[in-house]
């Protein structure tokens, strides 16, 4: 079979914008300005590209193939393995399943659109470029099948968005990109510790390990997977309980940071307020996914015991970080960090989605984690074209925009109200989704149903905070509405075309996913069946009511 | 009472059931006509106070187009709206043969069966009943404040008739309303609940209608004949009469109306001119002010909002920051002053560099010596 | 390991082969004393007109006039030498031992070449960047002006050769007066390089307390050798390592070597600045040329653990011992110290070069770590297994580290050496608005700043990913064994170097603070009032700083090679490990 990963997704996005960005760097002042525009033109165009190459990897036009649906656990498609660094086991190995498929859509998706909605972002000649990097360090996240490259990649997004932070951020730029760099970059070292010590305890003696390596073992997830798969059993728990349980927590510290949990999550409004839209949409869009990805594609199939152990803990951690968060939201004056604590709670959501151990919960988690992908960009867009045209982010220093900025308002209210899951929009049907594996959860380990009160008043609590949000920027005012004060008397102007295109975009997936769930649905429910079934069942048995 | 076990019961629940249904049908059709009437007075009110005022610039807020003290005796202006509201008010409150009539009735007289049966629900059943006068008034209030009575103002005598796209839906809920009687003959209140049951099979349209007129009007059942009129002296004759006395008036001289109002009109006006009473007390009560300010429970809920949910929340907002974020930059404050004490180790003399490795050696020594 | 390794003799048939580069360095040197000083001096047969030339002084030719000169010659010397060790693997490296009758002096195999390459690769660079370091005035000026450029020149490179050849003489020494004597060789000429920069008080008061301290340290440290000659009565490496074995009696050490041992780690911890003997070297790093304090943070710290490697793990290691090695605690505090001190230290240092100082006292906290591990290989007969696989994983990753470190600790020291020429580099603000001026040496600091963090995928990442590989193989040995056959380990059945990689990853977090100020400054801060503009120029420095950063981002990407030499290298240091 073709390599249709590698390269497209990952290398070219990686390699043509160092390219490009090492000759602007070589170019003088003017010449920069006037090559921005057709390299903003051409990065679209390749993003573009790149989104067309994903859906059509979707709908396997070119591959005789049955889509991402029904492939067995711990299988991948379009698989493509190569020797990278031998002597430690190393692969460059790629592949793609329903739970990294969307992610990857996702990315693909949100780069053009990014790119559009920061059309004219200053300094383009190295943002719009910088915007590709991250996209494919990203997509080279969600395509590794191998410790070594996850972790690479992983590390790999850092500096596009440290740099996107820096270069382009808000007043306070400097504090939040170092902050966000250093608080990930810690997690995620002891997390690589967590990865040597289980890559040093797989035995190298069992007929599937490795030869010819240094060490005769290997960092490739699928064997590992595989290797975990057959150790974990009833009673038997892979690597044994105590080990297990040590290594599961030292990989989930690296994802919880990610994600990022209470009480792990303060760098996320630091890097959120200060970062530029477009960091702040591929940041919220699909960083953060990144964690949950994590969660899914290491803790969940390797120690499925250790996850029971904690489920608790993770599920206390992801009702916390949901009620934590929207009661922080309500507190905010600035509107950007509202957004981004929206995410801290949202975050909370596929948390418990994950905790549940139900596949409907994990079913829910992956949608939610493709739903926030597509609702958080919107809000962040709209964030953006606040601080853009306003050049102020405070709730309540501009009254009755519906007055004065139209489309700006829609757009606001729209991605308001997908965020707070109004039905018939994407988050709905992941928030509902959760809602419910957590009843079977709460029935299946005869708790008392009155804990589902909590989500549900932090549902109340979540839209108390969008709509008191809008009411006090859109509507208030009346006739007299009360333009932004750090506008100076100047007239207001309302979002510019490239924005409404990708604010329209966004929407209308967003609706799309909303009334028909099921064509990212099916797959990730596929996906949750099979490792529950799989993995799962046979270990644990149908401890907790399943289905 | 065993509400679903009892087969004697489950006749009552299914016309209950399907008295309420009905009402919702009613409801659905009368008080859409309704909001669609008033929009319309409403649109109309503004056009013509923008129309009046439309050189004086920036009064526009101090006006407001919805308030019915800035209306009345619209009846000659707006006949279909005011026929609308007319009817939509009749169906509501319940007048006999009028829409929502058939069905209130068959919710009144069920609620005091069950009360009958079971004493508990004597409570709601009155309810119903004083509720059924109480929209009485309110409703008659509506209409003769709005469209019986003298312009109160400029801005409402000069209020024009309501356009097409306004006036067709209008006729056509009048309409449905008005008919409403063919469905309760139809025997819309078994069928609704009871998909067994076959509205036609039983009998025929006119025995229905006559079966239902029958049953509303002349009770075999003293109990529930005494109910009805009840109801209906209630609903269409006191609620009615106490808000013509308060509220009434007739129409400014030489204004004419379509000939279905001057009836009412004329009632309005004698009611109000025999009965007229002073009902400032009343008016001024703390219950009035109460209710005026919706028994304070917005403000109180506003209270509880802003002072509580808020207060914790900016709370909540503030320990984030300052107890949450604050460890991460305690961290980062305190390794830098370690940093400050570990670099003033590096004096700069070669004397103290040499102690140190004095002391490097020695500690040396101590743990291989220790471990040996 | 086919070849068995073949004795040489002095002027033995293959005593040039086998000693091919140091051989070069020593004709660079002679070049380095005679080429500067050939002029038209003649002198008068007495009584006669005949004047005979003889060259040596009179006016010089302009060409060996050029101030430039030696400090081509030191370069191309080095390269030679360089090349002549990578020739040396051509066709399957031939192991040498030059011995002196019974005695060995020299041993050369993979591990002395992986060595010689790092010191003259290292000090190579540090050459061609000191062109553009050193004052070189035009020649057209004042021709005593020009002599005393010259003059110093010569100075300068003779100094940078004798250091290469100190350092080479101790990765090859197997005899403790052999090792001594290349040790101080080098020792010294990096006192004197350090002073250099006469200028400047700081650099003459840096290369001082450095000497002092230094000296004390060697002191002490030769002590320590000459109390293992008083118990062994030998300085022969390999016999000391039989006599240490035979004392392995249950009844423990004598006293003697114990303290020898400890003497000797203060002396080699001298040299890789571990705390608490590092104080000096920030002085001396920040006092010294940039190119020289390079120097001193990769070739000598190089050559301090090659003595390190030496005494402890060959000498002292408990190759037949079923337990682990007796300076195991005191290393292990030694490098958890050594790491924790750099990296405080450097969190709030302003001084670039003060900085880059502390945080190579913390990578030699990480590299002692692994010393550390490799200390503990035996340390259960069940649980550790084959230790000797894990040593070499360990030793690859030293080897590997001190490779890597050359491209991106050198380099950042390099960038420091172009803005030196400019003016002060004493503050961290005088890297402001670096991307602006010149934004490819920008792009090439930050990759060193992101390699020396270990930040993947440069070879930063690489170098700390084997180290923490060969440290957690290590505690955990076969675990994974006696876990498949149903034994319950926890993390604390592991060996507690465990826990040595747990402190060095979180270590390494912290060192992420500094190192990112430094990208901050760069990027984010406008140039500072009267530094605008591009840098001085001066292209031997840029091609060396261009080397380090392709050769940084290069071992990160594709590190297979480079482990493979680094293995075979850490295989040829000790046969037993190799028993597999």
């Amino acid at each position: 079979m073709q390599d249709y990963i590698s390269v497209p997704l990952v290398g070219f996005p990686i390699i043509a914008s160092l390219i490009i960005m090492a000759t602007v760097s070589n170019l003088s002042e003017e010449m920069r300005e006037k090559m921005v525009n057709p390299i903003r033109w051409a990065i679209l165009l390749f993003s573009l590209g790149l989104l067309g190459w994903t859906t059509a990897m979707f709908y396997n036009f070119f591959v005789d193939l049955n889509g991402f649906e029904g492939i067995a656990f711990n299988n991948y498609e379009f698989h493509k393995r190569y020797i990278w660094v031998e002597s430690l086991g190393i692969y460059w190995s790629v592949g793609l399943d329903a739970l990294s498929f969307p992610m990857v859509w996702l990315t693909t998706l949100l780069l053009p659109i990014t790119i559009i909605a920061t059309w004219d972002e200053k300094n383009g000649a190295f943002y719009h470029p910088l915007i590709l990097l991250m996209g494919g360090a990203l997509i080279g996240v969600f395509v590794a099948l191998d410790l070594f490259m996850f972790y690479v990649f992983w590390e790999l997004t850092l500096i596009p968005m440290f740099f996107l932070i820096l270069k382009w951020g808000g007043e306070d730029r400097k504090y939040a990109a170092q902050k966000f760099f250093i608080y990930t970059f810690t997690a995620s070292v002891v997390m690589l510790l967590g990865l040597v010590t289980l890559y040093f305890l797989q035995n190298p003696l069992d007929p599937l390990a490795w030869s010819g390596t240094m060490t005769g073992r290997t960092f490739d997830i699928p064997e590992i997977v595989h290797y975990a798969t057959i150790h974990n059993s009833g009673g038997n728990w892979f690597l044994g309980a105590s080990m297990q349980k040590i290594i599961f927590a030292m990989l989930m510290l690296g994802f919880l940071v990610k994600l990022p949990a209470v009480p792990f999550h303060t760098w996320l409004p630091d890097a959120h307020v200060q970062a530029p839209t477009g960091g702040s949409m591929l940041l919220a869009g699909v960083m953060l996914k990144m964690g949950a990805y994590g969660m899914f594609r290491l803790p969940l199939a390797l120690f499925p015991h250790a996850l029971e152990y904690f489920q608790l803990v993770l599920m206390a951690i992801g009702m916390v970080s949901l009620v934590w968060g929207s009661i922080v939201c309500l507190g905010q004056t600035n509107l950007k960090k509202m957004v981004a604590y929206s995410s801290v709670s949202h975050m909370g959501v596929i948390c418990i989605g994950i905790a549940t151990m139900q596949p409907m919960g994990w079913a829910a988690a992956l949608f939610m984690m493709f739903a926030h992908g597509i609702i958080s960009p919107h809000l962040f867009a709209v964030c953006g074209a606040f601080k853009h045209h306003y050049h102020s982010m405070e709730i309540g220093g501009m009254r009755g925009m519906a007055k004065h900025s139209p489309w700006l308002a829609t757009s606001m209210m729209f991605a308001w109200m997908a965020s707070l899951g109004l039905p018939l929009l994407a988050g709905f049907v992941a928030e509902l989704m959760v809602l419910i594996a957590l009843w079977h959860f709460l029935v299946a380990e005869g708790w008392s149903v009155l804990w589902m009160v909590g989500p549900a008043l932090v549902l109340a609590v979540t839209a108390a905070y969008y709509l008191w949000s809008m009411q006090r920027t859109i509507f208030e005012g009346g006739d007299e509405t009360q333009p932004p004060a750090s506008m100076d008397g100047q007239p207001i102007p309302d979002i510019a075309n490239h924005e409404k295109l990708a604010m329209f975009v966004l929407a209308m997936l967003t609706i799309l996913f909303g009334v028909m769930p099921w064509i990212a649905l099916d797959m990730m429910n596929d996906w949750s069946v099979q490792i529950f079934e799989g993995l799962i069942m046979p270990i644990l048995g149908n401890f907790n009511g399943g289905v | 009472m065993d509400w679903h076990h009892d087969p004697a019961a489950h006749t009552i629940v299914i016309v209950a059931f399907g008295a309420a249904l009905f009402h919702l049908f009613n409801h659905a059709m009368a008080k859409g006509m309704l909001f669609m009437a008033s929009g319309s007075v409403i649109h109309e009110v503004h056009h013509a106070h923008h129309h009046l005022h439309h050189d004086d610039h920036g009064d526009d807020d101090e006006f407001d187009a919805q308030s019915m003290k800035n209306m009345g005796g619209l009846a000659s202006k707006m006949p279909i709206t005011a026929t609308a509201m007319l009817v939509g008010s009749a169906s509501i409150m319940g007048l006999p043969l009028i829409g929502g009539f058939w069905s209130k009735e068959g919710i009144i007289a069920n609620a005091w069966r069950v009360a009958l049966e079971d004493p508990r629900f004597f409570f709601p059943a009155a309810c119903v009943l004083l509720g059924a006068g109480m929209t009485g008034f309110y409703m008659t209030r509506m209409w003769v404040k709005t469209f019986a009575g003298k312009p109160s103002n400029e801005v409402a005598a000069h209020v024009g008739p309501t356009n097409s796209w306004i006036k067709t839906p209008l006729f056509i809920l009048t309409f449905v309303t008005l008919s409403s009687v063919l469905l309760a003959g139809m025997g819309f209140t078994h069928w609704a609940p009871d998909s067994e049951y076959s509205f036609l099979s039983d009998k025929g349209l006119v025995d229905g209608i006559m079966y239902e007129l029958g049953h509303a009007f002349a009770n075999h059942d003293a109990f529930f004949f005494i109910l009805t009129y009840v109801a209906i002296a209630l609903s269409a004759i006191l609620g009615p009469f106490m808000a013509m006395s308060l509220f009434g008036g007739k129409l400014e001289e030489g204004e004419d109306c379509k000939p279905w109002f001057k009836p009412v009109i004329a009632l309005n006006n004698w009611v109000y001119n025999k009965y007229n009473w002073d009902n400032t007390g009343i008016a001024t009560s703390g219950l009035a002010i109460a209710l005026q300010n919706r028994l304070y429970i917005d403000k109180y809920y506003d209270l509880a909002m802003v002072k509580i949910v808020a207060g914790f929340s900016n709370k909540a907002a503030e320990t984030d920051t300052k107890i949450i974020d604050g460890a991460v930059k305690q961290i980062e404050d305190k390794s830098q002053k370690i940093s400050t004490i570990v670099r003033s180790l590096t004096t700069g003399s070669a004397r103290d560099y040499i102690l140190w490795v004095a002391i490097g050696t020695l500690l040396i020594f101590f743990f291989i010596w220790g471990v040996a | 390991m086919s070849d068995p390794i073949i004795n040489v003799e002095l002027f033995d048939a293959n005593f040039t082969t086998a000693l091919c580069p140091e051989l070069i360095l020593v004709a660079g040197f002679f070049a380095l004393m005679i080429i500067p000083n050939l002029g038209k001096a003649t002198f008068r047969i007495p009584g006669t007109q005949i004047r005979v030339p003889y060259f040596l002084g009179g006016e010089r030719y302009p060409i060996f006039a050029n101030p430039r000169l030696p400090g081509w010659i030191a370069t191309i010397t080095l390269i030679l030498a360089f090349a002549s060790v990578l020739m040396s693997f051509d066709g399957g490296l031939k192991r040498y031992m030059i011995v002196s009758g019974s005695k060995e002096l020299l041993l050369i195999n993979g591990f002395s070449r992986l060595f010689e390459m790092i010191f003259f690769g290292a000090i190579a660079l540090a050459a061609i960047a000191s062109m553009n370091r050193m004052q070189s005035f035009d020649s057209s000026d004042k021709s005593t002006n020009a002599l005393y450029n010259n003059r110093r020149q010569a100075d300068f490179y003779i100094l940078l050769l004798t250091t290469a050849m100190g350092m080479a003489i101790v990765a090859l020494a197997q005899d403790l007066f052999v090792l001594f004597l290349g040790l101080e060789l080098a020792s010294f000429s990096s006192y004197v390089l350090v002073a250099f920069h006469k200028e400047s008080k700081e650099g003459t008061e840096g290369g001082m307390k450095y000497f002092i301290v230094g000296s004390v340290a060697s002191g002490i440290g030769l002590y320590g050798l000459s109390m293992l000659y008083l118990w062994a009565g030998t300085l022969q490496l390999g016999e000391l390592a039989v006599a240490f074995d035979a004392a392995m009696a249950p009844q423990g050490y004598p006293a003697l070597p114990l303290i020898a041992l400890g003497f000797i780690l203060v002396g080699f911890g001298f040299k890789v600045s571990a705390a608490p003997f590092h104080f000096a070297a920030p002085d001396a790093y920040a006092g010294a040329s940039s190119p020289v304090a390079g120097i001193l943070a990769t070739a000598s710290k190089a050559m301090g653990i090659v003595g390190l490697t030496r005494m402890l793990l060959i000498v002292a290691s408990p190759e037949s011992n079923d337990d682990s090695a007796i300076w195991l605690v005191a290393l292990g505090i030694l490098s958890v110290v050594t790491m924790t001190w750099g990296n405080i230290a450097a969190l709030g240092s302003d001084n670039p070069k003060r900085m880059l100082a502390y945080s190579s006292v913390a990578h030699a906290g990480y590299m002692l770590a692994g010393l550390t591990a490799i200390g503990a290989w035996n340390w259960d007969p069940e649980l550790a297994g084959h230790g000797g696989d894990a040593a070499i994983m360990v030793m690859t990753a030293i080897l590997f580290h001190l490779v890597v470190l050359v491209c991106f600790k050198l380099g950042a020291f390099l960038v420091l050496s172009i803005l030196e020429s400019e003016g002060e580099v004493s503050k961290m603000s005088n890297l402001r608005g670096l991307s602006k001026r010149e934004p490819l040496l920008a792009v090439s600091m930050f990759i060193f700043m992101i390699s020396l963090a270990g930040v993947p995928p440069m070879s930063g990442f690489m170098s700390k990913l084997l180290m923490i590989m060969g440290i957690v193989k290590v505690a955990i040995g076969n675990m994974g064994d006696a876990i498949f056959n149903g034994d319950l380990l926890s993390i604390g059945d592991a060996h507690w170097v465990w826990w040595l990689a747990l402190i060095m990853v979180l270590n390494s977090a912290i060192s992420m603070f500094y190192y990112l100020r430094v990208i901050v400054t760069m990027y984010f801060h406008e140039p500072e009032g009267d530094r605008q503009g591009p840098l001085p120029s001066g292209w031997q420095v840029r091609t060396a700083i261009f080397a380090c950063v392709i050769a940084s981002v290069f071992f990160g990407i594709n590190a297979d090679g480079l482990i493979e030499l680094c293995e075979m290298a850490a295989n040829s240091l000790n046969y037993s490990w190799a028993s597999q």
